[in-house]
């Protein structure tokens, strides 16, 4: 009797003892601001398994760490370059631009991974790291270029997603709204990890163009194999051809990317820890953007290529033809991939304004800041995405015009944000162990100054579109 | 203790907590002693509090600076002279 109430004691003593223990951790934790709070309870899961050893656990840290890389690599195949992929299909077909594509793996890798050891080096943003290192003139320079390009992006996001809403008879003042409360709900009211969660749910429809290229009628897939070996270009080089080449280059990376995954990893709070899982997040995002890039080409290449006025059709008469070859249900596919294309893109885009704010202003720049208490933060993406649903409703807007301001504005601006990355990486005082490596540093050089003259001559062909002739 | 228990069932974060104190740690780190380390490891800090020094513009860095000054000047040369011509 008296051995069973003394294990009874030792029981609740233990008992006791645990919660002591946890609510002194509680209490460690209400001490730190709500923002960095949230954080660490996402830290301590991932505290939690690593403790855990075995391949089943390793793999549940690897699914808990990424997420800003994937979410980066699809929101960058955003309605303008669901576009720009369909259309350079039905010009080119099934040749060149599908070996590109996957050139473009280890181009928008190589730069991308760079914004993930900085994020998880410094704990600090892109915009943040170039106004505190390099003055500001330069941080004020980066932050105006990527407010103006963002806002002009987000234009074209919700042109696509209008337009792929009206394939499902809503109008665009209908969409827009739908749009707007979307992204505004999803932005104010979710916190970090469920925000991330959300946006990789979405981002998973963007790989609707996978399943579709089966539905391709008598698709060759010898005419696809083929194409690495051919390297073949319907029509031969062309100032069209450069031009599609420069689109296409125009839209593996853009600005904002830049910005988006070094501020995503410093909220989410990965670490010098978690470089390897950033890494790895980064690569599986730049397989899933090109994987979807070759599937548009593909279907459009099969389908649109080859049909009269090909070379120069808009996204409503690829659709057409797409509904008329492969049937209803599919080109609704498509137009839902549109849709998912401009949504996610807006989401990722409208964060990374109000990131990159935050960080050149000195505010709390979280997304685990509660609406109310950081509303200022949220403010300037808002504001963008509000812009752009008004602009895309007004008549008769000058779309064209809209869409290569875009492109200059990038283009200005792309080789400004691309060599401040550099110029980071190679700071020993903060990057300390993790700076560039040799072979690091020559491919990076070698495909940021590729990209630093494609822009530059994308942004000048734009201006003068017969400069390479007609 | 009942209401203890209570408060420390709910929400996401107590969930976390509990497994934390369920866990058997395998490296050695006890987050009730080693908090501080914790923090400090996982950048849980208000970074905005923390000063960045300016970074010393020297070498290829002076070189870079340069090539972005003239890069900018053509570009918006360029831009207007090939908007005035659309217009």
């Amino acid at each position: 009797m008296k051995d069973v109430k003394a294990q009874k004691d030792i029981k609740n003593m233990k008992e006791m003892e645990d919660i002591k223990k946890m609510k002194d951790i509680k209490d460690k934790l209400d001490k730190l601001p709500v923002d960095i709070k949230l954080r660490a309870v996402d830290r301590l899961k991932i505290h939690i398994m690593r403790q855990k050893y075995g391949y089943f656990s390793r793999l549940c840290l690897l699914l808990s760490l990424i997420g800003p890389g994937i979410l980066v690599m699809i929101a960058d195949n955003d309605a303008g370059g669901v576009i720009t992929y369909a259309q350079t299909g039905s010009i080119f077909g099934l040749g060149f631009f599908i070996p590109f594509m996957v050139l473009m793996l280890p181009v928008a890798y190589i730069v991308q991974e760079m914004t993930v050891r900085l994020g998880a080096v410094t704990h600090r943003g892109h915009a943040e790291m170039i106004w505190k290192r390099y003055g500001k003139f330069w941080g004020a320079f980066s932050l105006a270029d990527l407010v103006i390009a963002n806002i002009l992006t987000l234009i074209t996001e919700f042109i696509g997603i209008t337009l792929g809403m009206q394939f499902f008879g809503v109008s665009p003042v209908v969409s827009s709204m739908i749009a707007l409360v979307v992204v505004f709900s999803i932005q104010l009211f979710l916190r970090y990890y469920t925000w991330e969660w959300i946006s990789l749910s979405i981002a998973a429809l963007n790989l609707v163009f996978v399943p579709l290229v089966f539905f391709v009628p008598h698709l060759h897939w010898n005419a696809v194999a083929d194409s690495f070996k051919t390297w073949h270009i319907s029509g031969g080089v062309s100032s069209l051809f450069i031009y599609v080449v420069l689109a296409n280059l125009g839209t593996t990376i853009a600005p904002w990317m830049l910005f988006f995954q070094q501020s995503s990893v410093v909220d989410k709070g990965l670490t010098v820890k978690d470089i390897r899982d950033g890494q790895i997040d980064t690569f599986l995002g730049s397989f899933f953007m090109v994987l979807v890039a070759i599937a548009i080409v593909i279907i459009t290449g099969s389908v649109v290529h080859g049909v009269q006025g090909s070379s120069n059709m808009s996204i409503d008469q690829i659709l057409h033809i797409i509904s008329i070859k492969m049937g209803i249900v599919p080109m609704k596919l498509f137009a839902l991939g549109l849709i998912e294309a401009g949504l996610i893109a807006t989401i990722a885009i409208s964060a990374s304004t109000s990131w990159a704010a935050g960080e050149a202003l000195g505010w709390p720049k979280s997304i685990n800041l509660p609406p109310l208490q950081g509303w200022y933060f949220y403010l300037p993406g808002l504001i963008s995405v509000l812009i752009a649903g008004g602009v895309v409703l007004i008549p008769n807007i000058p779309l064209g015009f809209l869409n290569l301001t875009v492109q200059v504005v990038a283009s200005i601006f792309m080789p400004a944000a691309m060599l401040f990355l550099l110029m980071l990486l190679n700071d020993k005082e903060i990057m300390g162990e993790h700076i560039n490596k040799k072979w690091q540093n020559i491919s990076a050089f070698i495909i940021v100054g590729f990209l630093i003259i494609m822009n530059g001559l994308y942004g000048i062909t734009v201006v003068f579109p017969h400069m390479f002739g007609r | 203790m009942t209401l203890d228990n209570k408060k420390i069932k709910n929400g996401r974060e107590d969930r976390m907590i509990k497994k934390l104190n369920n866990s058997k740690p395998q490296n050695g780190t006890n987050l009730e002693e080693d908090w501080d380390n914790f923090v400090q490891e996982e950048g849980l800090i208000d970074y905005n509090k923390i000063p960045l020094k300016r970074a010393e513009i020297k070498g290829w860095v002076k070189f870079a600076f340069w090539f972005l000054r003239i890069y900018i000047v053509i570009m918006i040369v360029l831009v207007i002279v090939g908007f005035s011509r659309i217009h």
